[in-house]
């Protein structure tokens, strides 16, 4: 009896192996939360994670180094289409003003874009989109919303070259508001004029408005031109020297208006 | 003097036995897109057609459990590996005298065969009732078979599989 099972064993050892086995198996599937076993797979994780550290961190160092790429990439993206976004806001209130100021405007206005504002930071010589062929002629005085820019020195047939007020050799002829009192601007620095040739018999005041006076032939009366921000004796006691700012910020502008010859 | 063959094994098995624990401890740097080969399941076809049946059937269910207890992916379900391990042993110890005379392609094609039944199985219990079948046949199971298979074929050209 005994020999028979020897052998049976013998026999079929690879049968009762694998039952045994599969049996085992599926007893440890049955008790997968079994606290021994939890114990050594953590102890197991933990013996691991030490050989895996050097390997973890290049991969955490490569995936840092990916994904601050990509977030480079995000903000360069996002930053550019916030700029997009903020100049097309800027720009519709520019041309929404624009619109208001045509509206009560007393001049034929025809809209242009500044497509160059020359090689160097700070000149006064811009081009325009428009020429002859949009009746722009030279001497066309150009406008902003906020008041006078400037006048064409040259108009081609679909451009145009202009020279804005802030030129050194310019001189404008000017009218100080509300007092009406005449005299001649010029370009100081920056975004700022001077009128030397105001008399002190006359009151003047910081914070008056100084407008076109309409003696000059190029240069219609009444378009604004800056401020008064500044106003003192000179050395003589006759005159003043008032300092003033202009409303046009000429470094931002982007569209203009031309005051077109009928 | 020791054999041809003896000299093989010397250099098969712990070379087989390398791969094995850098297959466990580097498990998660193998994968791609998430399909990580069975290196263990490698070793135990060689030990399959080089071995006894008995030392390949003890060494699928004792590595199978090893196997279950140190990596991540089957914390949940120690001894999942070892049976499906120990019935793709059984199988293949079975099906080998027919298998052993098969001409070339369809020798390896039968052991393709193997694995990938191997996969189907443990696939088929390892995301029972989290994903269909069918995803887990061609999702899972497949690019698996062909990950093992692609190693089980690396080391037939080193120690080619049928010179018992």
């Amino acid at each position: 009896m005994l020999s028979k099972l020897y052998g049976f064993i013998i026999r079929k050892h690879l049968e009762i192996l694998t039952v045994i086995f599969v049996g085992v198996s599926l007893l440890l599937l049955s008790r997968t939360e079994n606290h021994v076993v939890l114990v050594l797979q953590t102890r197991w994780q933990d013996f691991s994670s030490v050989m895996k550290k050097p390997l973890h961190e290049r991969e955490h160092k490569r995936r840092v180094i990916d994904e601050n790429k990509q977030l480079r990439m995000d903000i360069f993206r996002l930053n550019q289409e916030l700029s997009q976004a903020q100049s097309l806001i800027m720009e519709n209130q520019r041309l929404r003003d624009m619109l208001g100021f045509r509206d009560t405007s007393e001049y034929e206005l025809l809209p242009a874009l500044i497509v160059y504002k020359g090689y160097k930071d700070g000149t006064n010589i811009i081009t325009l989109n428009k020429g002859r062929n949009d009746n722009v002629r030279e001497n066309s005085v150009i406008v902003d919303k906020d008041g006078l820019v400037g006048r064409v020195i040259s108009a081609g047939k679909r451009s145009s070259l202009a020279a804005m007020i802030f030129e050194p050799e310019a001189r404008l002829s000017i009218c100080i508001n509300p007092v009406r009192v005449y005299g001649i601007l010029k370009w100081h620095h920056g975004n700022t004029f001077m009128i030397d040739d105001i008399p002190t018999s006359v009151e003047v005041r910081e914070g008056w408005t100084v407008m076109t006076s309409g003696l000059s032939d190029i240069y219609p009366a009444n378009i604004p031109i800056g401020r008064i921000s500044k106003v003192t004796s000179s050395e003589n006691g006759f005159t003043y020297l008032i300092e003033g700012e202009y409303f046009v910020p000429f470094r931002n502008l982007r569209e203009v208006f031309i005051l077109t010859h009928d | 003097m020791i054999s041809n063959e003896k000299k093989s094994s010397l250099i098969l098995y712990p070379l087989l036995s390398l791969l094995f624990v850098l297959g466990i401890l580097f498990n998660d740097f193998i994968g791609i897109a998430g399909i990580r080969p069975d290196i263990l399941l490698v070793f135990l076809i060689v030990l399959a057609l080089q071995e006894s049946a008995l030392i390949a059937i003890i060494a699928a269910f004792l590595f199978g459990l090893l196997q279950d207890l140190v990596l991540p992916a089957t914390l949940q379900y120690w001894g999942l590996s070892a049976l499906a391990k120990t019935l793709l042993l059984f199988t293949l110890l079975k099906l080998l005298p027919l298998i052993i005379r098969l001409r070339n392609i369809l020798f390896f094609l039968s052991l393709f065969g193997m694995i990938f039944i191997y996969y189907l199985f443990y696939n088929l219990l390892y995301y029972a009732g989290f994903i269909n079948w069918l995803t887990v046949i061609y999702r899972y199971t497949l690019p698996e078979s062909a990950y093992t298979f692609l190693i089980l074929m690396l080391v037939h050209m080193i120690f080619p599989l049928r010179e018992k």
